[in-house]
């Protein structure tokens, strides 16, 4: 069973929960950019987060189906079509063999989830299918490159019963975004008036963002401060390079790095930032620690339940 | 010494400031407890030069919980230093020429030396591995003599052949991959250094220490040396 790709679109990356345990070879976690969306992707279609899903960003994709089989769609609306027909976001749908699924341009967010019954089938590389460019690792061949024209993605099919995402957990991508920074790090390093002036501005995000890091255009921070010594890079950290503009680190970021951090933001939080566009404006509130973890257990302990691990 | 949560899942751990192979020992015995304490709650632990990123699965422990967890850790090092483990010794080969090497010249006019000088220098000394990171395998090694240190290129390249052997202010290193790359290329190895990280008997880890060997052009090719 599988999906031809007559169209791979500009960037569509196998990929599933991250690498585990080889952080310290240098080798980042990659994963999925969207944690939330791949979680209901794999949960909708009954699989595991260590199953292999495809991220599709920015759509302008075409694959046909050379069998029939369910597969679940959440994340950025693509505009997905079956032979033209629109496809309700956050559910799982039916495709026949020789039938067309097509994606045009991001309507809302940025990153959508196609995941099929049992994962695609990829070569595990360091105990993970996720795609790695820059590291070139993973995803279908194991060499780290996107998805091309002609590839072909297999994987064994089956008929899931349809359901959807419950609407009060599918995000409005739209809406401008609070980060929950935990501080840590560096935090204290910061000047009172920087972190008044991080917590009072909104910021932008910049053309230059991507699965590494999502960097953001507002108010200078920090500028005065000097390089630390390099340590290691936790998910969702908020790093400030000399020119005072934050760069949140996401999925691809590198192990370690040497610029001050004022902290971490909530797992949850980085996947919704992983599904904006340039310009799009967010804010950062100070949260508390306990309670960021109590949430991201419950995040994880309602899939884990649900799909096992 | 700290030990705070920094994010919703992980924990870091300073061991100090200072750059050095008294810290580089500490960070090495943190990681081995650390490892035998938190068993399969344990994602990932990143060890850097005077830290520990210490990554949990969120099922199992939270930051908080594992801070408790963890609040035998200074009592232990203390304990743990006095019987030091040697760490492993690696010979990396490296062929050192001007036709793979682009600042070889460069490197020998800014530093006064001689070729022959400059490479009996970088291959004289046991490097610690103070770091793994940056890119798959790339080992941050240290100290370099002193008369090799130069600042980083201004320009940095936007690509640098994998393999290659390069110096920058204290440090020494072995490009993995094709990447870009701000250090000064010296010299060329076949050694996969990835592969020398993640050898699943003997892995080259933060805390061992490597030596350069010098080797002839026909035996870097023979080993699968790329020239170009």
């Amino acid at each position: 069973m599988s999906f031809e790709v007559i169209k791979p679109g500009p960037l569509s990356l196998l990929q599933d929960r991250g690498r585990h345990g080889v952080q310290h070879l240098g080798i980042g976690p990659s994963g999925a950019a969207d944690r939330h969306a791949f979680a209901w992707a794999c949960h909708l279609i009954g699989n595991s987060q260590l199953a292999a899903a495809l991220e599709i960003t920015l759509g302008s994709v075409r694959l046909i189906a050379r069998a029939t089989t369910s597969f679940a769609l959440t994340g950025a609306d693509l505009d997905a079509r079956i032979d033209g027909t629109p496809l309700a976001p956050w559910c799982c749908h039916h495709i026949h063999a020789g039938q067309t699924l097509e994606f045009a341009l991001p309507r809302s967010g940025l990153r959508a989830y196609l995941a099929v019954p049992g994962g695609f089938h990829a070569p595990a590389v360091y105990g993970s299918r996720a795609t790695s460019v820059r590291e070139m690792l993973g995803g279908l061949h194991g060499d780290g490159q996107p998805l091309k024209a002609g590839d072909v993605l297999a994987f064994d099919g089956a008929q899931v019963a349809p359901r959807c995402t419950p609407s009060r957990f599918i995000p409005d991508y739209r809406q401008e975004l609070n980060l929950r920074l935990l501080p840590g790090y560096q935090f204290a390093a910061f000047c009172d008036d920087d972190i008044r002036q991080l917590l009072a501005k909104p910021f932008k995000v910049s053309t230059h963002s991507d699965r590494m890091g999502y960097r953001l255009e507002g108010c200078a921070i920090g500028t005065e401060l000097p390089g630390i010594v390099s340590e290691g890079i936790a998910y969702g950290a908020v790093q400030v390079p000399p020119s005072g503009q934050p760069i949140v680190l996401l999925a691809d970021r590198q192990t370690i790095g040497g610029y001050p951090k004022l902290g971490c933001v909530a797992t949850q939080d980085a996947s919704m930032l992983a599904q904006r566009m340039p310009g799009a404006t967010l804010r950062f509130t100070l949260a508390n620690g306990p309670e960021l973890a109590r949430e991201r257990q419950q995040f994880e302990a309602f899939f884990a339940a649900k799909s096992g691990i | 010494m700290t030990l705070e949560p920094v994010s919703d899942s992980a924990c870091l751990l300073q061991l100090g400031g200072q750059i050095d192979s008294a810290t580089a020992e500490q960070v090495q015995h943190a990681c081995d407890w650390v490892r035998e304490q938190l068993g399969a709650a344990l994602i990932d632990l990143v060890p850097s030069y005077t830290s520990v990123l210490i990554e949990l699965d969120p099922l199992k422990l939270s930051p908080q919980q594992a801070c408790q967890r963890l609040a035998g850790l200074a009592t232990a090092l203390s304990t743990q230093t006095r019987n030091t483990q040697a760490g492993q010794r690696f010979e990396i080969p490296v062929y050192y020429a001007d036709e793979v090497a682009p600042d070889l010249a460069d490197v020998c006019a800014r530093t006064g030396l001689t070729q022959s000088e400059l490479i009996s220098r970088h291959s004289a000394i046991d490097y610690r591995v103070f770091a793994i990171g940056f890119a798959p395998g790339f080992c941050f090694l240290g100290s370099l003599d002193p008369l090799l240190r130069l600042p980083r290129r201004s320009d940095p390249r936007s690509q640098v052949a994998a393999g290659s052997v390069a110096i920058a202010e204290q440090q020494t290193a072995v490009y993995p991959l094709a990447t870009p790359g701000g250090w000064h290329l010296i010299g060329r190895t076949a050694q996969d250094m990835l592969s020398l990280c993640s050898d699943p008997k003997h892995p080259l880890r933060v805390g061992d220490t490597v030596r350069f060997v010098p080797v002839a052009r026909d035996a870097f090719v023979n080993a699968g040396g790329r020239l170009t």
